[in-house]
């Protein structure tokens, strides 16, 4: 790390810390204490070119990552922001009649398809000096923090397009974006919903709770009936831990079951994602770095029985289910498939920073 | 400065034990590696969870090297090192009390604050729910001095942890302790009466486990400085139950939740619990995977609970079982097989190497065709090929083994000068490796050598063989089949006890002609004696008055029984009341009749002088008569019965 950042890693420590103990918990916390930890690397740290502000945000991603690998969210904040940097510092480098060109949205796809002829030599080392970045970047930095402050409500606004009424829905566990979204319902429309508790945490309990203050028709299933009820069910509505780059599910546990359940009955599942929940990361072994969390034992088994030494008992946290399960991603802007997810990946993170390795 | 109270801790660094010799010989106990970690780092992390903020270790040897790994720790941003302070406190002491002393007179801790050894470890969340209790009640009892924190157990485990601990049920406050000794089995306890007059509701608990937690107040301290003669927190507690009139102090207990774990690495053996515990993660979030203490993380978690740095590399046919940590820079040879057991850094194994059920430091190397089973090996050891290592060996730093068969030895690398160990301890096996001779421990059966704790041999616990039954094996098995045995025949035993001691009774009763209100009383003290239930009474008093003439055959049963009956009239009428009682006098009576043959005849007669007395109602012997289908009743029974049917059928057209 560039010298004189001890207090840097100090904060990550702590920031790191305090998910590890628990204190910012769920993805929005987490992801939202990363966004001011970066912010305030850009603001304070001493960094004079893009190519030194990058390396710092790299390594912090790297010890994050090292960290916790389970928690995609905070490695993906840091990849969002390198690829703002990169965006800043092309458009300031940028010969002024480029520029006008490159500001519509529409035009992303011919930018892909033109990167490589025109644009490559501002690709080249992010060295040069400009001294209206800092400021670029904050107010860049300013929309990603609004896009990560809204990404529940503009996931919730879709609600209307996708539960009608007299429909019975099926969830897992406990979600805030699914909680947001059937809320966000309009009241008229009267459905049902089925919660699969989502042993051994129950955080299925939770949302029924919620929900049921809301007056929404909730039902609490253990997890054994997830497929006895699905021929009654209308539609799948899961979150997510994270989307890996194929569009494969990091999931709670139980996730796989309710899907395939789902496939068997032809019932379609759709799996909400605010957008800094897609990964760069593929699954390819599921021994696999941190792929999979396990838990306590004791949650599955009492510790003070007589086989609790003798036998192994396992209680992971997480299911991959793969992509071809999956119906409809809705993120914050739109669905789309589960084909499409390179895509945005490619659009929200720079191709060179998948690896922080 | 501080106006928010902060939470404070106080961690003891030494055990003042040699349980862990020879290794205690060369470096603090508290920086014993378990699973690749410092035993005192799962403390301080523990610590950390909880949000504790300053932490005293308190420590009295090898001060320095303590404060090495504090410093390094908190240089390395250890994750303990987060929003805690950690201060070492080197100074002499000799036991707990000392310790607790010279905080005293220091004054460093303010408010109230948790108490722990090093040897525990544990994933107790203690701030929300126990801190709060206490806290609450030191607000509603001035005097409160300590809350003690236990983990419920299976009952029937010895291993010198567990505790037996009488509790007032409404306030947990603590009325009785005792620590259970782990080498002589106790089957009775003596508690004082007190207990139970002056409480309305107490508990008796059996299956606690102490791991050394404990929440103190402020006024622990004082107590600790004006009782100099309490050196360990079990002095210390014993003194307070004991003596509560005159300290005016009280201790509580707290039992930690059912998914909370805690143990005490006391021992070789409990080491060896222990670490299993963490690999198969009962003590998650203090697992290997996780990265107990570091920013980042060392393994990968693979099937069969093995914990595998990337860094590893392994032969193509080596075999890794299960339970494994390997980690960074392990080598493994061709065709070496291992299960269950740790390997700290850049170890090296050769081939055809088995290891099973050990623990190996950093930097060992071990070569070819190797043994090891049921040991701990230190960090820099080198094993010459060929050689095996077995049965609860212990082998500490920098030795250099070419012995060929070891078992069960404690071998360092060179004797010790500060201690008082004379040569004729050691034997020298070469020139890096001494064996430490073992005192020839005296018979244990004699009383004085189990008081005496000097003697280290006996509280010495070696790691033993460990067969796939493992707890079975080596505590519970002994008294658990016990206990079995002992629920299966207890009923028959009680209550053939209980029979013989009523027809005592009775008899003499009936030759000294006492006071039949007596006989009830001491028929009820047997009662309780022998955890009889009511209905076994009835029925044992009714059979042991009718057999004190049966056994007697020349006498007429119904001429001695009415005989009988005359003086102990009152007694069976004690007991022989409403229809559930009468059931359990009739059976009496058929299961006597069964025994003793010539009175088959005078059933009937003895049913109709009972009828007469009142002592047996007619529908009860008329519905049990109906149930009854054993054929000589039903016979000799039919006219009495006959009869009764035409009793009651006049006095109903009466």
């Amino acid at each position: 790390m560039v010298s004189g950042n001890i207090y840097f890693t100090a904060k990550l420590a702590e920031l790191i810390h305090d998910v590890k103990v628990g204190k910012i918990v769920g993805s929005y916390s987490i992801s939202q204490a990363m966004l001011n930890f970066l912010l305030n690397i850009i603001n304070e740290s001493k960094w004079t070119t893009a190519d030194e502000l990058m390396t710092i945000v790299r390594e912090s991603g790297k010890i994050v990552e090292n960290a916790l690998p389970t928690e995609a969210i905070l490695a993906n904040v840091a990849r969002r922001l390198l690829k703002i940097i990169r965006e800043e510092y092309d458009e300031l480098n940028m010969p002024e009649q480029n520029k006008q060109q490159d500001d519509s949205q529409a035009a992303s796809l011919q930018k892909l398809v033109t990167q490589n002829s025109e644009n490559t030599p501002s690709k080249s080392d992010y060295s040069q000096l400009h001294i209206d970045l800092r400021e670029n970047l904050i107010n860049h930095l300013q929309e990603i923090e609004n896009e990560l402050h809204l990404s529940h409500d503009n996931l919730a606004q879709q609600a209307s397009q996708h539960v009608h009424s007299a429909e019975l829905i099926l969830t897992l566990g406990y979600s805030k974006s699914v909680e947001k979204f059937l809320k966000s319902v309009p009241k008229e429309r009267k459905f049902e919903v089925v919660i699969a508790e989502c042993a051994p945490a129950c955080r299925g309990h939770m949302l029924a709770n919620s929900l049921a203050h809301s007056k929404i028709d909730s039902t609490v299933i253990p997890d054994s009936a997830i497929y006895a009820y699905m021929s009654r069910v209308n539609k799948v509505i899961i979150g997510t831990h994270s989307v890996l780059a194929n569009g494969g599910l990091r999931a709670a546990s139980g996730a796989f079951t309710v899907a395939l359940a789902a496939k068997h009955f032809s019932v379609p599942v759709i799996v909400l994602v605010p957008m800094f929940k897609m990964s760069p990361v593929f699954l390819f072994n599921y021994e696999q770095e941190a792929f999979n969390l396990v838990g306590s034992t004791q949650s599955v088994l009492p510790y003070n029985t007589k086989v609790s030494r003798q036998v192994k008992a396992y209680s992971p946290a997480f299911d991959y289910v793969p992509p071809r399960l999956i119906t409809l991603f809705i993120s914050s802007t739109n669905g789309f498939t589960p084909d499409y997810v390179y895509r945005l990946l490619s659009e929200m993170y720079h191709p060179d920073d998948y690896n922080m390795k | 400065m501080d106006k928010k109270e902060i939470i404070q801790a106080v961690v003891m660094a030494d055990n003042f034990s040699d349980c862990f010799k020879p290794f205690t010989s060369f470096n603090s106990p508290a920086l014993l590696p378990v699973v690749n970690v410092p035993l005192i780092s799962y403390v301080l992390e523990t610590l950390n969870r909880n949000g504790v903020e300053e932490v005293w270790v308190v420590c009295s040897t090898f001060v320095e090297k303590v404060r090495e790994f504090v410093k390094k720790g908190i240089d390395e941003q250890m994750t303990w090192s987060v929003g805690m302070t950690v201060q070492v406190m080197g100074c002499e002491v000799r036991s707990l009390g000392d310790a607790m002393r010279e905080l005293d007179g220091k004054g460093m801790l303010r408010g109230d604050f948790i108490l722990m050894n090093f040897d525990t470890i544990s994933n107790a969340k203690l701030i929300p729910l126990i801190m709060k209790k206490h806290i609450e009640n030191c607000k509603t009892d001035k005097d409160t001095a300590m809350t003690v924190v236990y983990k419920k157990i299976m009952p029937g485990q010895r291993t010198g942890n567990e505790v037996l601990v009488v509790t007032n049920k409404q306030t947990s406050r603590m009325l009785f302790h005792h620590r259970i000794h782990s080498s002589i089995k106790e089957d009775k306890f003596k508690f004082p009466i007190e207990i139970f007059l002056d409480n309305q509701e107490v508990e008796i608990h059996h299956d606690l486990m102490d791991p050394q937690i404990s929440i103190c107040s402020p006024n622990a301290l004082p107590l600790f400085t004006d009782n100099f003669d309490y050196d360990t927190r079990d002095q210390f507690i014993r003194g307070l139950v004991m003596n509560q009139e005159l300290q005016a102090a009280s201790i509580y207990v707290a039992q930690l939740a059912n998914e909370q774990y805690a143990a005490k690495v006391s021992d070789w053996i409990a080491y060896d619990m222990v670490s299993q515990d963490i690999i198969n993660r009962w003590v998650y979030p203090l697992v290997p995977d996780m990265g107990v203490c570091l920013l980042k993380q060392q393994y990968l978690f693979l099937k069969n609970n093995i914990y595998r740095n990337n860094s590893v590399k392994t032969e193509r046919n080596c075999v890794l079982k299960n339970d494994l940590v390997l980690q960074e820079g392990c080598n493994i040879g061709d065709k070496s097989v291992l299960s269950r057991c740790v390997l700290g850094k850049n170890c090296t194994i050769g081939k055809n190497c088995t290891i099973q059920n050990t623990y190996i430091f950093d930097n060992v190397t071990i070569e070819d065709n190797c043994i090891l089973k049921n040991s701990i090996i230190g960090s820099n050891v080198k094993v010459h090929s060929g050689c095996s290592i077995t049965e609860g060996s212990v082998v500490t730093n920098d030795c250099v083994i070419t012995t060929k068969n070891i078992k069960g030895w404690l071998i360092q690398s060179q004797i010790p000068e500060q201690d008082d160990y004379s040569v004729d301890t050691f034997e020298k096996l070469n020139d890096h490796a001494y064996m430490l001779k073992e005192e020839t421990p005296q018979a244990i059966d004699s009383e004085d050598d189990l008081d005496d704790e000097n003697n280290d041999w006996q509280n010495y616990i070696k790691l033993k063989q460990q067969s796939p039954h493992y707890e079975s094996s080596n505590y519970s098995s002994r008294n658990e089949s016990d206990d079995e045995e002992n629920e299966a025949e207890m009923p028959q035993e009680d209550s053939h006890v209980f029979f013989t001691e009523v027809s005592d009774l009775l008899k003499r009763g009936l030759e000294e002609k006492s006071d039949p209100d007596n006989l009830i009383l001491e028929i009820n003290s047997s009662r309780f004696a022998n955890h009889m239930l009511l209905n076994e009474v009835n029925f044992y008093v009714v059979k042991s008055a009718l057999c004190l003439t049966l056994v007697q055959e020349t006498v007429d049963p119904l001429e001695g029984f009415k005989e009988v009956y005359k003086h102990l009239e009152k007694v069976i009428k004690n007991y022989i009341k409403g229809d559930y009682a009468m059931i359990d006098c009739l059976n009496a009576i058929i299961e006597c009749c069964e025994e003793y043959e010539q009175s088959k005849p005078k059933l009937m007669k003895l049913l109709h002088f009972l009828y007469n007395e009142d002592i047996l109602s007619e529908e009860v012997i008329l519905s049990w008569y109906e149930d009854n289908e054993v054929d000589w009743i039903k016979r000799s029974l039919k006219k009495f019965i006959e009869w009764l049917q035409q009793e009651s059928e006049e006095s109903d057209s009466d």
